[in-house]
């Protein structure tokens, strides 16, 4: 069921475009990410949800309802700002009941429901505090609940996360993913990180220089996308420029140099296509031992190893000097070895230029 | 660094002692000496210039006159200074009246009394009250504005984008988020130019008419030399009067944990 319809939306700002043409559907209990650069227009597309900012063109539908020239007050939904902007003169009950108080609601019910928003997000006991003696998670925890509690038919959140340092970021995504799901309610959620986006959404909306460059299911998305931008935008990626040499099907083989690349394709390809082969370093495999099927691999020399924890990102550079980065939960390697890599035709993707 | 810091210290204290306490103290031992004449040594104690000064009635009534002034340009030049604030800030794109409004705050206090002499003259309006209140509240409104519209600029406006999200209209949103947040730069507009307006001589002496204020009192009690040590004695009054007001308000401040940064 679509919840949020959005037509061919425009936003100028004097000269400047901050939104081009964009169609948006949100379905009811989904969790849609909005990714994009800073500055692609992420905020802007949010205040025109939440009535903060008209579009200068195009329509907006909640529950099919035109929503163009509605104040935020008369909307269902409502905003966690990437500022938060708790209210500083009130502590955290009266911030997180403030909707309900201008609800002229009782007051026992007001007391029992900021109990109960306050006890999802383990707020209980900071109910008290003024919202200045909090730390940057709870505020915002408190910032969620003063949303949830009005139980608005969409939640808008612009980069809720932002200042948190990594652990604790990490800790909130799924935290949020978690109430999310339990309250089974619609969230749209702005990010520029795409790490973010792969835990949090169902679906994720592309978002560069104002205009929606893909929407779609975010594995789908990460595992084939549509051109190099959207690739590299999530995340590192191997590009190898090349000529197809032959088609059988929907298999092919192609060159760069010396390379012999084997590929699939769904798409139709002909002989001297110019195509950009994708791969992923996690696709990629590392050895030392010489292959002897030389179809999608490479030989070089180490030149970087860059430590990220859980896993290590090894840099390679071909007698050719191409650069290659694979990805490897063993980093037995050294700088200055020789080594090769291999990948399955499964794993590479094929854009046609 | 820690000598540096010991000097400002010592330097401070010995400053603010000298140069503003120390004349007040003075006034005020003067005030119990039994002498027309402010030279040491002391001479007797006494309360006579005490008695003296509450048997004039027009002492009395210049201060109910000054506090009725202040009260009303207090009052006036908030009601005009506030919405003034939300016009420059909200509407940035008027700059150039913003420098209007300031201009009152550049002009000399005689000129401001003298042209509004003239002005009220020429309308034919008798001077008063009335008149002195108004010329005041010229002078005020600046004040007013600037104290106010730096609280608002410094203001996030996503409070109010906020509590309009969570469901408050303009005017709640006033309410409950705008005017509790600027509230502390109101109630110090309201005091400065309460006080301004108590202590202001030339202004209020070119448009008070025959009616008398505090400082107009002082003035005229300042020709005859027998009278003035009744003024040190009413300067005690006022400053001891003075000093408990803000005594009170500043521990209410403390109480209540609004620092000095959230005053303006
Ligand atoms: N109030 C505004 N006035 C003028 N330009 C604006 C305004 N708000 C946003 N923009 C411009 O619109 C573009 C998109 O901004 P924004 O939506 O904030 O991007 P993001 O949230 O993705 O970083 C930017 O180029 C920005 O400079
Ligand atoms: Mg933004």
């Amino acid at each position: 069921m679509v919840l949020l319809e959005l037509v061919n939306i425009y936003k100028y700002y004097g000269k400047i475009t901050a939104l081009e043409d964009i169609n948006l559907e949100v379905g009811k209990g989904e969790l849609l990410t909005i990714l994009g650069p800073s500055g692609s227009g992420k905020s802007t597309l949010l205040k025109i949800i939440g009535g903060f900012e008209e579009p200068s063109r195009g329509k907006i539908y909640i529950n099919g309802k035109l929503m163009n020239g509605v104040p935020p007050y008369a909307r269902p939904t409502s905003m966690v700002f990437q500022d938060l902007a708790l209210f500083p003169h009130l502590n955290v009950f009266n911030n997180i009941a403030y909707g309900l108080k201008i609800k002229k609601a009782p007051s026992n019910e007001i007391k029992k429901k900021v109990r109960e928003v306050a006890e999802l997000l383990h707020i209980e006991e900071l109910l008290d505090r003024r919202v200045t003696q909090l730390s940057g998670g709870q505020q915002q925890r408190v910032a969620l609940a003063r949303s949830l509690i009005l139980e608005p038919e969409i939640l808008l959140l612009d980069e809720p996360l932002g200042p948190l340092d990594v652990k604790l970021r990490k800790e909130m995504q799924l935290e949020l993913r978690r109430i999310q799901k339990r309250l089974n309610s619609t969230w749209i959620y702005v990010t520029h990180d795409h790490e973010e986006a792969m835990v949090m959404s169902d679906r994720v909306a592309i978002l560069n220089s104002g205009r929606i460059i893909d929407v779609g299911v975010v594995k789908e998305i990460y595992e084939k996308p549509k051109n190099r931008f959207i690739a590299e935008f999530l995340g590192e990626v191997n590009i190898i420029e090349c000529i197809v040499d032959h088609v059988e099907g929907s298999a092919f083989t192609a060159s760069s140099g010396d390379l012999r690349i084997e590929g699939l394709t769904a798409g139709k390809l002909e002989k001297g296509d110019r195509v950009n082969i994708l791969v992923r370093p996690e696709k990629i495999g590392i050895t030392v031992t010489p292959l002897n099927d030389r179809k999608n691999s490479v030989s070089g020399k180490v030149v970087e190893i860059i430590y990220k924890g859980a896993y290590s990102d090894v840099k390679i550079e071909t007698e050719d000097s191409r650069v290659f980065i694979a990805r490897t939960f063993e980093p037995a390697y050294r700088v200055g070895e020789r080594v090769f890599l291999k990948w399955d035709r499964e794993d590479a993707v094929v854009i046609k230029e | 660094m820690s000598l540096i810091k010991l000097f400002l210290k010592i330097f401070t204290s010995t400053v603010i002692l000298l140069l503003i306490y120390l004349p007040i103290a003075l006034v005020i031992l003067f005030s119990f000496n039994d002498s027309i004449y402010f030279i040491f040594p002391f001479k007797n104690f006494t309360f006579k210039w005490y008695e003296r000064l509450l048997e004039d009635p027009l002492f009395l009534k210049s201060i109910i006159n000054s506090i009725i002034i202040a009260l009303a340009v207090s009052a006036g030049s908030l009601s005009i200074g506030i919405p003034a604030s939300f016009a420059f800030v909200r509407l940035r794109r008027n700059t150039l009246y913003v420098g209007f409004i300031m201009i009152p705050f550049i002009m000399p206090w005689l000129v401001i009394g003298v042209s509004s002499l003239v002005f009220f003259h020429t309308l034919g309006i008798p001077l008063s009250i009335l008149t002195t209140v108004l010329s005041h509240i010229i002078y005020s409104i600046p004040l007013v504005v600037l104290i106010v519209a730096a609280r608002l600029i410094s203001l996030n406006p996503n409070y109010e984008k906020a509590s309009m999200d969570l469901g408050a209209n303009e005017v709640q949103t006033f309410t409950y988020v705008t005017f509790p947040l600027i509230y502390p730069a109101i109630s110090v507009s309201a005091l400065i130019t309460f006080l301004w307006s108590f202590d202001n001589f030339i202004i209020t002496f070119f448009t008070i008419g025959s009616e008398i204020t505090f400082p107009i009192w002082v003035w005229g009690s300042l020709r005859h030399p027998t009278n003035v040590p009744v003024i040190t004695a009413a300067s005690s009054i006022v400053i001891l009067v003075g000093s408990l007001i803000v005594y009170l308000m500043e521990t209410y401040r403390v109480k209540k944990g609004i620092g000095i940064y959230a005053i303006i």
